[in-house]
This record gives structure tokens, sequence and C-alpha cells, in this order.
């Protein structure tokens, strides 16, 4: 398999002097095309850190990313943000929905953002496949927030990314419908071929995985 | 009870960008309700203070008193102060008439004459004469001193013939700025002097007085009151003129005057208060979750008000003072940029100086911001009392609405997602175009009245067409000296078709225009239009012939029953030339006007035309169209003006060559538009800086309001913002919304500040027109004013939502996505 995403003597330090915090320190991560990825870690260990690297949302220290053999933080300010619409999907921990569009709009917003007309009937699949499609016309807050994450990864699909991000998905869940979203999440992800790398601080929800990436104290290593 | 203070300080300092900017909109309505209170504070008891110097020291004046109504007038309780004055002699003077007036020590009190003795005395025996510069430089004594004796070649009316008589001058009256623009200048002489020029029974005296504190008097029934003190006395009603401003300064405004004052103070306050209230409400929503936090932490309803409370009083407690200080300072520079303009235009008057700054003035206008906080801080402190703490960190604007679907589109656009927002938010979005419209509608109401200051309209009524104004100056009833009177002048026409020729050949002009007046005599027992009544056998009246361009400039307003052109014309109708004193001169519409035309030849073609309307005002006392003139076919010149217009840059040569051919011309007096223009600048110069200085600050205040809402508003949203970008928004993408937003926002405040400022300001200027204010004349929308209102809302909104979005940049995305409140 290709590897669609990887890392080189990342670092990501915070401060100076005694009071430097060294979140990333010397990650060199390899993730291939289709691979459901977990990367568990305690608070604190540096695992949004490392994910907000990945994903191009911070700068790091040293080292480097390449996403699709692109060295993300080569480019300038703007190629890197059309870059990250087109070839990362986010699904955050507080769901990020954009408040003031519905269901679909704002699956469809990375794809518009993009200038390129919505592929109607894969959202429709995808919408159909995470049990949305009842829903497709409220407003985020009308919705539970295991139904927002649905959206959230329904977004994250919907423009065909390289690689899906998920910092802590089922963060703000509660544990049956955090298990329902990993599930779907995980059968989304084989369905569509998708690479997902997911963060999370629970070791049962990481089982699903079929690679498992932990973190301490800024440093990453395989397990088992 | 130290632990909420303690909180609501960390809580400012927590949110220091929200803090700051809420401060600073406290500060700036607080300086803009300072500015307009201590300014109209200032201005009121200036005026009441000096009303009798700026106004003259009387109610009232009554005109053509005889010995025995002003016996009655001196005789009867309700007058004091009463004082006499009366023309006496009229003098020939270089480039200008003179005029010499008699009054006693009281009138000259009255109209403030002694305050503007520069040097000397008012003349008290004998040929003493008290005058300007001007008058005496006109009489031919360039640099005049005290004790300095001038010729002048005098006469008591028009049925007298000059005379020489020697004068020493006693007095020497100060000149004013408006002395550069005037052509006639008043003198005054001794009573002794006006005696002997008129031997008893004809004497006829304007008496000026005040009033007894009994009689109950103010400016909306001055008018009346003294039109029934007037008959008590045998003064006939045409005769009875009351001084408005002075009663309506120094007595009792009255309820209209109060009524407007009022309203205009309402407005202002309302728009602060619509203001603060609604930069409080921007970015409302962290705070409701923040207070929601404190109050799961264990904070009773009680302390959260009372947090809330202080965390406002805190920021009042910097803005207002802060607001109070700044805007007086602006208030007593602006009051004393009016007040040196305003002396100028005065003739030095020696003003009573008032205070602008009145602290009772100053507690109201804290208590007013007090207020305004008080009230915005309502909505907060009754929510987070009354919902439970989840719901207060949940807590999400407009939610109450329950909006639950939208029906949305298959493509979502960055415009897409601009308008989803602001619709979703609307009751936000209404909000903040609500506020920063109010921002502008001070701005737009005052624009009406500066963009209407129309000095054009004014110079214009001087000088009708073109640059260059050649007119006789003619009479209608010089008795002595007929060679002076119309039909005399036009025996030989100075401005007949030779002269006229002359004209287009000078080399740069580009046409002359021409005006008809003849002169006719009408018989009948009627006055005059100096009022005096008509001899046996009639009197000489002038005529004038409007073309159908004239006759809509002169139809514009006042006028009664018909001024249409082609229906007067077909009706070879006639027109009264003020319809204001129709009634006076006894006339009636519908009647027959008989006179006899006077034509150069001394042939007398009789005329009768119906009376079918009459004019506001117009060129002469009764006008004819083209139309029923040719109809006439009276032969000879009656040319009674002629206007030249020119190219620009062959002005100078024009005018040489104009001034050149009118020194050989008898009776002909030249006048330039650009005079008339200088002229006119110069009488609404006062209002002109007071209103543009007021504009000024009222639109930085205003705009600075608005610039506030903008910056809250994007710093508010810096999470959203950041959430867009990480799924992919790019920078340029975040720059056109922000700036689509903008756009959205600006068109919306300038469609509010017109709706509400427009019909306000219209309203504004008819009353400023009524008042009689210079300059006011014909309505128009000030387009000028508020396109460049409209051009700098969008150039802010521009500039700022471009250095905002670059400014959030300054943060990592990261930062962004986690930023909250």
């Amino acid at each position: 398999m290709e590897t669609i995403l990887k890392t080189e003597n990342l670092c990501k330090y915070y401060g100076k002097g005694e009071n430097e915090v060294r979140a990333v320190r010397s990650a060199d991560i390899a993730i291939k095309q289709g691979e459901f990825t977990a990367i568990v870690g305690k608070s604190g260990s540096g695992k949004s850190t490392l994910l907000h690297l990945l994903g191009g949302l911070d700068y790091p220290t040293s080292g480097k990313v390449w996403v699709k053999d692109k060295d993300i933080f080569s480019m300038k300010e703007e190629e890197l943000a059309v870059f990250r619409r087109r070839n990362i999907g986010f699904v955050f921990q507080a769901f990020n929905l954009v408040s003031s569009v519905n269901v679909w709009e704002n699956i469809v917003l990375p794809i518009g953002l993009d200038g390129r007309e919505a592929d109607v009937g894969f959202a429709e699949d995808i919408i159909k496949t995470l049990g949305m499609e009842h829903k497709i016309h409220n407003l985020p807050n009308t919705l539970s927030g295991g139904q927002q994450q649905r959206v959230a990864i329904a977004r994250a699909l919907a423009s065909r990314p390289a690689i899906i991000l998920a910092d802590e998905p089922t963060g703000n869940l509660d544990s049956k419908t955090s298990d329902e979203v990993v599930t779907l999440l995980k059968a989304s992800s084989q369905k569509y071929g998708q690479t997902v790398v997911m963060i999370t601080h629970d070791e049962d929800i990481a089982q699903i995985a079929d690679r498992i990436l932990s973190i301490e104290d800024g440093r990453v290593v395989e397990q088992g | 009870m130290k632990t909420i203070t303690k909180l609501a300080a960390s809580n400012i300092r927590q949110n220091r960008t929200r803090s700051i900017l809420i401060a600073l909109s406290i500060f700036l309505s607080t300086s803009l309700l300072t500015v307009i209170a201590e300014f109209g504070y200032g201005l009121v008891s200036h005026n009441h203070t000096n009303a009798g110097k700026i106004f003259g020291n009387f109610c009232g004046q009554f005109h053509s008193v005889t010995e025995g109504q002003y016996e009655t007038i001196t005789k009867r309780s309700e007058f004091i102060a009463v004082g006499r004055m009366a023309m006496a002699a009229e003098a020939e003077g270089e480039g200008g008439k003179l005029g010499l007036l008699w009054m006693d020590q009281q009138a000259a009190e009255n109209m403030n004459v002694p305050d503007s003795l520069a040097e000397g005395r008012l003349p008290r025996a004998g040929h003493e004469l008290a005058a300007s510069k001007e008058f005496l430089e006109s009489a031919g004594l360039s640099e005049p001193n005290l004790g300095d004796s001038v010729t002048l070649s005098i006469r008591r009316d028009l049925a007298s013939k000059f005379m020489e008589q020697e004068f020493t001058v006693c007095g020497l009256i100060k000149s004013s700025e408006a002395s550069g623009f005037q052509k006639s200048f008043q003198g005054y002489v001794s009573e002794e002097f006006y005696v002997s020029l008129f031997p008893e029974g004809q004497r006829s005296y304007t008496v000026n007085f005040r009033l007894n504190e009994s009689v109950e008097i103010n400016g909306d029934i001055g008018k009346e009151v003294l039109k029934e003190l007037g008959a008590l006395c045998g003064i006939e009603e045409r005769n009875v003129l009351e001084n408005y401003s002075y009663l309506m300064w120094a007595y009792d405004p009255g309820t209209e005057t109060v009524a407007a004052c009022m309203g205009i103070s309402l407005i202002v306050i309302l728009v602060s208060v619509v203001v603060v209230y609604n930069i409080f409400q921007v970015g409302i929503v962290q705070k409701i979750q923040e207070y929601g936090k404190i109050k799961a932490l264990g904070a009773t309803k009680k302390q959260l008000k009372k947090l809330i409370f202080r965390e406002g009083m805190a920021m009042a407690a910097i803005g207002i003072p802060a607001g109070l200080a700044v805007g007086s300072v602006a208030a007593v520079v602006l009051f004393g940029q009016l007040m040196s303009g305003g002396v100028k235009a005065f003739r030095d008057v020696n003003f009573v100086r008032v205070n602008v700054i009145s602290v009772p003035v100053l507690l109201l206008v804290a208590l007013i911001a007090w207020f305004t906080v008080w009230l915005a801080l309502k909505k907060p402190m009754h929510l987070v009392a009354s919902i439970s703490p989840v719901e207060a960190v949940r807590y999400q604007e407009n939610t109450k609405a329950g909006r639950a679907v939208r029906k949305g589109k298959k493509n979502l656009t960055v415009f897409g997602m601009t308008c989803a927002r602001l619709q979703a938010n609307w009751k936000r979005t209404l909000a903040t175009i609500f506020t920063m419209g109010l921002s502008c509608v001070l701005f737009v109401i005052l624009s009406n009245i500066t963009g209407n200051i129309d000095v054009a309209f004014e110079a214009r009524a001087q000088v009708e067409y073109g640059q260059f104004l050649l007119d006789l100056d003619y009479s209608l009833a010089d008795k002595a000296y007929p060679e002076n009177n119309l039909d005399e002048i036009q025996k030989k026409n100075p401005l007949g078709k030779e002269t006229q020729e002359k004209l287009e050949s000078i080399p740069g002009v580009t046409k002359v225009w021409k005006r008809v007046v003849f002169p006719a005599i009408k018989g009948g027992n009627r006055l005059d239009e100096e009022g005096v009544p008509l001899e046996e056998g009639g009197s000489m009246v002038s005529v004038c012939v409007l073309d159908r361009e004239e006759f809509e400039l002169y139809g514009i307003s006042g006028v009664l029953g018909t001024v249409d052109y082609d229906q007067v014309a077909e009706e070879d109708g006639i027109l009264f030339g003020y319809s204001h004193f129709l009634d006076q001169y006894g006339y009636a519409l519908g009647e027959d006007i008989k006179m006899e035309v006077k034509t150069p030849s001394g042939e007398a073609l009789p005329f009768t035309a119906e009376l079918v309307g009459a004019f506001g005002h117009a060129p002469s006392m009764w006008a004819i169209t083209e139309d029923t003139w040719e109809k006439m076919d009276a032969e000879g010149e009656f040319e009674t003006a002629l206007w030249v217009g020119c190219e620009e840059q062959a002005k100078q040569q024009v005018e040489a060559q104009i001034r050149e051919l009118a020194a050989d011309m008898p009776h002909v007096q030249v006048a330039t538009y650009g005079n008339a223009l200088s002229q006119a600048k110069f009488q609404t110069r006062v209002m002109r800086v007071g209103t543009y200085a007021f504009i000024g600050i009222v639109g930085l205040i205003g705009f600075l309001n608005m610039a506030n809402t903008i910056i809250t508003g994007i710093v508010t949203r810096k999470r959203e913002l950041g959430v867009l970008q990480a799924v992919g928004m790019s920078n340029r993408q975040l720059n056109q919304m922000l700036q689509l937003e903008g756009i959205l926002f600006s068109a919306g405040s300038v469609a509010v500040s017109l709706a509400v400022g427009c019909p306000l300001g219209y309203a504004l200027f008819q009353y400023a027109k009524k008042s009689g204010i210079y300059g006011m004349n014909q309505y128009h929308v000030p387009m000028l004013e508020i396109a460049l209102m409209a051009g700098t809302v969008v150039a802010l909104q521009g500039l700022l939502s471009y250095f905002l979005s670059r400014n959030l940049r300054k943060e990592s995305l990261v930062e962004r996505i986690n930023y909250h409140n």
C-alpha cells in the first residue's frame, strides 16, 4: 500500500528555557492509504498537537509532514488552505458545525469553498450510510451530540480527502453513542476506502483501529 | 461581596478586548450626548442672555405712527421703553444710497446703536451726524475723524429737490464685515434737523417698545398680542411688526419651539440608548455561557445579577466620565468657533460671555448614559437569573425562535454562507444594521440643513442669469426729478438694442438675456408700492413681462390662484407680484385690473386684464406673460435689466468692458454674480461653520460607534471563523466573506439612516425655512453628503474587515478553534 502521510523528525515545542514544553518530540510516522490508525495518549501527552501538525493547522518547531508526497509546510498559507480542503478532512471533538446552515449544507461546505459542485449521489450515499437522511434540512442545534458528530464525519468524507483526521471524536459523547459513532466512522472509512487517523484517550475505542500508535510526553511509539 | 467584585474585575481583565470596546462605546455615546446637550445649553443661554444685543431690545415696532398715536402709546401702561425714530432724508453717495435717520435716546438704546459707536456720540442738536466710515467715504470724506465737516446733497422725499447741507461728524459707527457688501448706508442725525425738514402734521414715526411684565406674550402669540395692542392705539395691522427672535429668546420660546427642541433631544437620546444597548448585546452569547458556568459553581441569582451589574458599572465608570470630559471640551471649542464667527458678523457687539458648561446638564447627561448602560445590562441579568446553569452554558442566540430546519441550497458558496449566517442571526443582523444606521441618522438629518444652504440660490436671486447684471435704477414717483422715473428713462433707454448689440460683440460673451418691465398708470383709490395712497389721476406702477421659464421659477412657492403660463397667456391675465400683500393692497382674484401703458413715444395704451393669480415674489408689482405682451404690440425699448453670460476665462476682460460701457450710461448699475455669491456665502458663514463642525463631530462619533460594532462583531466570532478556515476556507475567502457582510451591513445601515434621517431632515429644513433662516430655500436631497457618508461607511467597513481578518490570522488556526470568548 502506498504511504499517504509521513512525518520526519516532527517536533513542536512551546515556551523557552525552563518553561519549555516539548509537546511533540521527533515523531516519525507513516500512514498507509486506507489504514484506520488510532493514536492513543493521556491528557497532555501531545496527541492533539500532533494531529494539528498532521493537518497543517499548526506549524512545527522543526521536522516535516508529507501528505500525498507533498511537504505541506513548504506551501504558502493560501496554498495550504486549498490543499487542506482538498486532501484533509477534520472531525473535531466539539463537532464544530456551522450553526447557520443545515445538515446538507454543512456536509457540502468544503466542496463549495473549493468552488466545485457537490457530487449529490455520493453525498446522499454517505448521509444514508450514517443514518442522517431524514435530518438533512435540520439546523445543527436541533441535533443530538451523536447526530452532530455523524454530520461532522459526513462532512469529512464528502470531499473525498486523502486522509481524515479525527480529534477525540467521541470526547463529548456518552459511551453508547461513542461506540455508535466510532463504528460508523470505521464502517464508512472501509466503504469508501478512506484513510483515517483518530486521536483518543480511550484505549477501548482505539481497539477498533487497524493500527494503534501511542503517544507519551510527545514521543510516538508503535503499540504491539 | 468581595468575591463578586473581584470576579467582576477579573472578568473585565480576562475579556479585555470586549471590555475596551464596551467602555469605548459608552465613552463615545456619552461624548455625543455631552456635546449636543452642552452646545444646546450654551446656545440657549447665549441667546437668552444676549437676546437684546443680538435681536434688538424691543418686543415690536409700529410703523407710520402719527404724533397723536405716539402720545397714546406712551400713555398706555402696556408699553414701556418706548422709542421713536424717523427717516429724515436721503442723500446721494458715491456708488450707493445714503439714508439719514433720526432716533431718540430710547429708540437708539432699544436698537443697540450706542454699543455700535466706535468713537464720539450720537447727534444731539443741529447738523450733527454720526455714521460709519463707509457712509462718510461714500459721501466723499476719506479718513473721517470726529469734528470733520461733510457736505451732503439731501432731500426729504421723492417730491423734494436735492439741496446741499453741511454736517459735523460727532460720532463714528463701527464697521462690520458685512459692510463690504453693502451698497446703502445709514447715518444718524438730530431731532432738531428732522423737525426742521418735517413741519408738524407731516411727521411719521417708527416706534419701538418693550411690554410691561403684566402683558402675557411669547414667540408663538407675539404677533397677535401686538396687533391687539396696536389696534388700541389706532395702528393698522400692516404697520405692526413683532421682534420674533427677541420675544422667543428673552421671553418664552412658546410651545412650538420647545416641542421642536425636545424632539431633537429625544432623537439624540434614543440614538445613544440604542447604540450602547446594541453594542452590549453583540457577543452576549459567550457572556451568558460564562455567567452560566459561574452559576453552576454555586453563585446565587442575586450574586450573579450583582456580578453583571458591577462589570457594566465598572466600564461605565471609565466611559461616562471620559465621555463627559471629552464632550465638554468639544462643546467649548465648537461653541467658541461659532461665537467668533458670530461676533464678526454682528458688528462687534459686546456679547455677554456665557458658560457653556453646566453642572446640572452634565449630571443629566451622566444620568442618561448610566440609565442606558443599566438598560443594556437588564437583558443578561434577567436571562442569567431566570435560566438554569446548564441552559446558560449551552445558550445560543435566537434559539427561542425555534427554527429547526432550513431549506438550504444544493451547493454552498461564500455568498450563500454569508447570507445564511445573516439570516440565521436575523435579530442580531437587524440590531447591528439598526445600530449602525442610527449612528448615521443624525448625520443625515443635519446634512439636510448643511446640504440645503443654498448660496447659489440666494446669489441667483440677485443676478438671475449669466455672470453680470446691468439694470436700471429707476423711480416710479419722483416728483422733483421726473427724469428718474421709468417712463422718462425708457424714452432713451440705455439698455436698448444698441447696448445689447454692444454687449453681444464683447469677445467671450456667450449670451445676453433681457427683462422687459413697462410703466403703466393705474388709477383708483388704492395704494402704490410704497403703501402711499394713490393721488387722483392714478400713479405709476411697473409691470414685468415673464417668459415660460420665469413663470416656473417664480411660481415655485407662495402662489395664489393660477400661475400656469399657458392658462394665464390664454386668458391674457395679470398676476400680482407679492401674494402676501394682496389683501393689504385691497385686491381680490378675479377682479379686472385697468391701467394705461406708457410707451416711450408718450402714447398711452389702455390695458385691462383679469387678476388671475399672484406670485410669492416677482421682479415687480405686476406681471404678465410674454404672449400677452406681444399681443399688446407696444412700440419702444422697455428693457430694465440685461444679463450677460460669458466664457469662464474671459470673465475679467468682459467685466472690464461692461463697466467701461456702463460708466457712460445714466441710471445703469452693474452687479456681478461673483459678488452676489460672496455676499451669500458671507451671510451663511456662521451657520455653515457651525453646522459643518457639528456634523463633523456627529459623523466622527457615529462612525466610531460603527467601527466599534464591526470590531466587536468580528472579534466575538473568532472561533466560528477559525472552524471555517479549518474545513477549507482560504484567507481570500474569509476576507471576501467579511467584506460581503460589511457591504450588506453598510447598505442596510445607509438605508436605515436615509429612511429615518431624510423625513426628519426634511421636517427640520421646513422648520428652518419657516423660521426664515437665510439660505434655506428649495429643498433637495443632500446627495453629496449622503454619497460621502455612504462612501465613508463602505470604506470604513472594507478597511476594518481587511485589517481585522489580517489581525485574526496572526493567531494560529488552533488557537482560534480553541478560542473561548
